[in-house]
């Protein structure tokens, strides 16, 4: 109870370090009227706009303001459009996550199996093509895998179309651009974390012991390798309102990633800020439930926190 | 007998197949952020809100920018400072109410116009004042009989409400909107097209309007604009079929466009000019015989030749041919001669200061490449540039020391230079507002002429002067003209304006069956 309680507060300090970094950052280094009215604007127009948005209060009474609203779950206006911001973001997650979920499940369902088989077939070619084929899949950008696909699919062979979402083909480029690079990482980490267990020597003991190969690969080996993997997905999983940003803009995705971009570029704060919060709070929120869940997947990680706590108890006392 | 028949079958298959119902995607790559013209001034404002309202007077771009009749049937001068206007009588607005007197009043109003609109929830950010600042009063005579009244005399004037930010909008629609915001959002016009919906950053659709006034009706029933940030995905989205239109072409991608068997490409110079302009209060170029050099040192053919081909052209100094009477076509295009600018350098005591020019990557067409020529010609004038890649515009306007030399774009939003020349660089400029430069008392005046005279003659001796003393202390650089260059798919005609506005009536849009 109290480590889970020590936890949700250092996700809390960590997302109020995150909104003061995003308000320092964005606010330091533009001003938003000139984003938004333009390089000439005249002087009396520039103010009227900082006057309509308080920019001429000065950046502690912002910050102060603009803290004093999240705590509220007041994030704002846009300065764009006069919106609620959160009405415009929430209006672009749906997209965002219709694309990345399914991203997520088939790097998994393609990323693990793979690495497992590479793993048990360690040094042979099989392995060393698929682990050549990982290698490519994440090290080439994301932007030249999109482009390529959609002079294939769409001009050379007419099949696709390349932007924005029209059918669920409109899924495939996007689809095969994230999971080519995802997959490949997942396939890596898992061929690593399962070689390193199948080296073990207990294994050589549970296999003496009268373990058949497949019941070892079960009972010892799989277990093993999860925890590393469990991180990695953790990480992507977190990720997964942020993750697309190039993606969505190589394909004109109508999601948060593009909505992010353009914020960024007007200095639209409060769009800006409420996305970063969102991606901050699920990737907070995911790792959360991520160390959770290593206590339940490994008693000896459970039984350490325990130890500690005690431990902290009597220095205090 | 048999002609007759045959004609007749052809008329009959022509009227079908006019009838017959298509949408246009455009794939652009931004959209603007609200669509009440005096809210954006933008390009990407104005190729849609060309199909969304109508002026009082309009500019028949496709007849040399002659004047023609808009929403006034007519209009008479009655001095420098006054000018009266006619209305059509059953000109219906988008919502279905009928235009008249009224709705020019609120138009022109400072409720719509000023700062005033804060208190009804609008952000006050009207960028409509150096078009239109100038009115002082708007009467109604009657119901479709409207005075405008200037605060002084203006040469220009009928020019005023003839072009951008003058469309004309409901107020009845302002007075059902209840905030101002939720009326900018859901703007309503008397243009060939109504407003649907618009989706940050992602699309804007405009629908046609079945009860247009005018003899150019929409020609698609629907229109969409959506939102592709990369161009090679416009490219690609063109080639496959899935849009009609591509807009901001770069130069690199002409020929694969026109290469394509199933796209072309439409469009060219815009009456804007690509230009720079010079922060003269800086020490560093605070010489005008260094930024005469500058100037002195650009080969702007070779320039436009090399990033644009053919697509583009140099102007003769700062002006355009639409100017008409008040068009200096004898003046050269800008000179380009080393010798001469080394010679000013030296005269002025150049010793190799480090200059800062300030760009963005890709703002403006070709921006960087642009920006990494120009270097490499003044180097060759014993120039030290230095090059500073900026994220926005915020840090390219900076006022610090190193703000030197910037980008930026002319447009000709009057056929005179009181809407190009003089908007930009005159005492009301942004510019000079924001002290990137100080207008010499000669000029100011020289202006003001400019600004009042009715006399062509004494109008033309006046900006040949400004220009020759422009010259020997400039405030910024012609390059070349700016240009927008469209891809189109095959099968559909596009007939492009000289302007920003894009046009998707009858008159702009055909599609072959």
């Amino acid at each position: 109870m109290q480590w889970t309680l020590s936890r949700i507060l250092r996700s809390l300090l960590t997302l109020l370090l995150l909104a003061s970094f995003t308000f320092f950052a964005l606010s330091l280094s533009a001003d938003p009227a000139l984003q938004i009215l333009g390089p000439d604007a005249q002087p009396e127009i520039v103010q009227a706009f900082k006057e309509r948005w308080h920019l001429n209060d000065s950046l502690w009474q912002r910050y102060v303001t603009y803290i004093m609203g999240i705590i509220q779950l007041d994030f704002g206006l846009s300065y764009r459009t006069g919106a609620p911001a959160i009405d415009i973001v929430m209006t672009r997650l749906p997209a965002t996550l219709a694309l990345m979920i399914p991203t997520g499940i088939a790097s998994l369902l393609i990323g693990i199996p793979v690495g497992i088989y590479a793993a048990l077939r360690q040094g042979t070619r099989t392995d060393r093509l698929i682990m050549t084929a990982s290698v490519v899949g994440f090290a080439v950008p994301n932007f030249l895998v999109g482009i390529l696909l959609m002079y294939l699919f769409s001009v050379w062979l007419g099949w696709l179309t390349p932007s924005g979402i029209i059918s669920w083909m409109s899924w495939i480029m996007p689809m095969i651009t994230m999971v080519s690079a995802e997959a490949g990482i997942f396939a890596r980490f898992t061929r690593s974390a399962m070689v390193e267990i199948l080296s073990h020597p207990m294994l050589d003991t549970s296999l003496a012991g009268g373990l058949n190969e497949h019941q070892g690969l079960r009972h010892h080996v799989l277990p093993n390798a999860l925890i590393p993997l469990l991180t990695l997905v953790g990480l992507f999983a977190g990720n997964l309102i942020g993750g697309a940003v190039i993606t969505e803009n190589i394909f004109a995705w109508p999601g948060l990633g593009r909505l992010l971009v353009e914020s960024v570029a007007a200095r639209d704060f409060a769009v800006v800020q409420i996305i970063v919060l969102l991606i901050g709070a699920s990737m907070i929120l995911i790792n959360l439930l991520v160390d959770l869940s290593y206590g339940f997947i490994d008693p000896r990680i459970r039984d350490t926190r325990r130890i500690s706590i005690k431990r902290n108890k009597v220095a205090t006392a | 007998m048999k002609l007759k028949l045959s004609t007749s079958i052809l008329a009959l298959c022509l009227s079908v197949s006019a009838a017959q119902a298509y949408d246009l995607t455009i794939a652009v790559a931004h959209l603007p952020n609200t669509l009440d013209p005096v809210m954006e001034n933008s390009n990407v404002s104005q190729r849609i809100i060309y199909n969304l309202f109508d002026t009082l007077v309009k500019v028949d771009y496709r007849d040399g920018g002659k004047l023609v009749s808009g929403l006034a049937d007519s209009w008479e001068i009655i001095d420098a400072k006054t000018i009266e206007f006619t209305l059509k009588k059953g000109v219906h607005f988008h919502d279905g109410t009928e235009m008249t007197a009224k709705d020019i009043l609120f138009t022109f109003s400072p409720l719509r116009l000023g700062h005033d609109n804060v208190a009804i929830g609008g952000s006050g950010t009207v960028v409509s004042k150096p078009f239109i600042g100038g009115i002082e009063k708007v009467e109604a005579i009657d119901e479709y009989t409207v005075r405008i009244s200037m605060k002084d005399d203006d040469a220009l004037i009928i020019h005023r409400f003839a072009n951008y930010p003058s469309q004309i909008v409901s107020k009845s629609a302002f007075e059902a909107a209840g905030s101002y915001e939720e009326f900018a959002l859901h703007i309503v016009g008397t243009g060939p097209y109504k407003f649907s919906n618009l989706t940050l950053d992602d699309h804007v659709i405009i629908e046609k309007f079945d009860n247009y006034y005018g003899d150019n009706k929409a020609a698609a029933d629907k229109v969409t604009f959506t939102v592709v940030p990369e161009i090679s995905t416009r490219i690609a989205g063109l080639r496959a079929g899935q849009f009609d239109m591509i807009t901001e072409v770069t130069p690199d991608h002409i020929e694969e466009i026109d290469k394509a068997e199933n796209a072309s490409i439409a469009g060219g110079p815009i009456l804007n000019i690509r230009g720079l302009v010079y922060d003269s209060t800086n020490e560093i170029i605070g010489d005008p015989r260094i930024r005469e050099a500058l100037n002195l040192a650009i080969d702007r053919e070779t320039l436009a030749q090399a990033l644009y081909q053919n697509h583009t052209s140099v102007p003769h100094g700062w002006q355009m041919q639409v100017f008409g009477k008040m068009y200096l076509a004898d003046r050269p295009i800008p000179e380009f001669n080393i010798e001469k600018a080394q010679k000013l350098l030296k005269e002025a005591g150049y010793n190799g200061e480090e200059i800062v020019y300030r760009t963005q990557n890709s703002y403006y067409t070709s921006q960087i490449e642009t920006a990494q020529i120009l270097v490499a010609m003044w180097k060759k004038a014993g120039l030290n540039v230095k090059l500073a890649v900026k994220e926005n515009w915020g840090q390219v306007t900076e006022d610090n020391e190193t703000r030197h030399i910037f980008d930026a774009s002319f447009t000709a939003y009057y056929p005179d230079p009181m809407g190009q020349f003089w908007r930009r660089f005159g005492p009301t400029g942004g510019w000079a507002q924001n002290d990137v430069y100080i207008n010499t008392e000669e000029m100011i005046v020289l202006g003001k002429t400019l600004a009042t005279e009715t006399d062509t003659a004494i109008r033309r001796d006046v900006f040949t002067t400004m220009l020759d003393k422009f010259e020997t202390n400039p405030r910024g650089a012609v390059l070349h003209e700016l240009t927008q260059i469209y891809g189109v798919r095959k099968g559909l005609t596009y007939s492009p304006l000289s302007t920003s506005y894009m046009d998707f009536t009858t008159a702009g849009v055909s599609v072959e069956k």
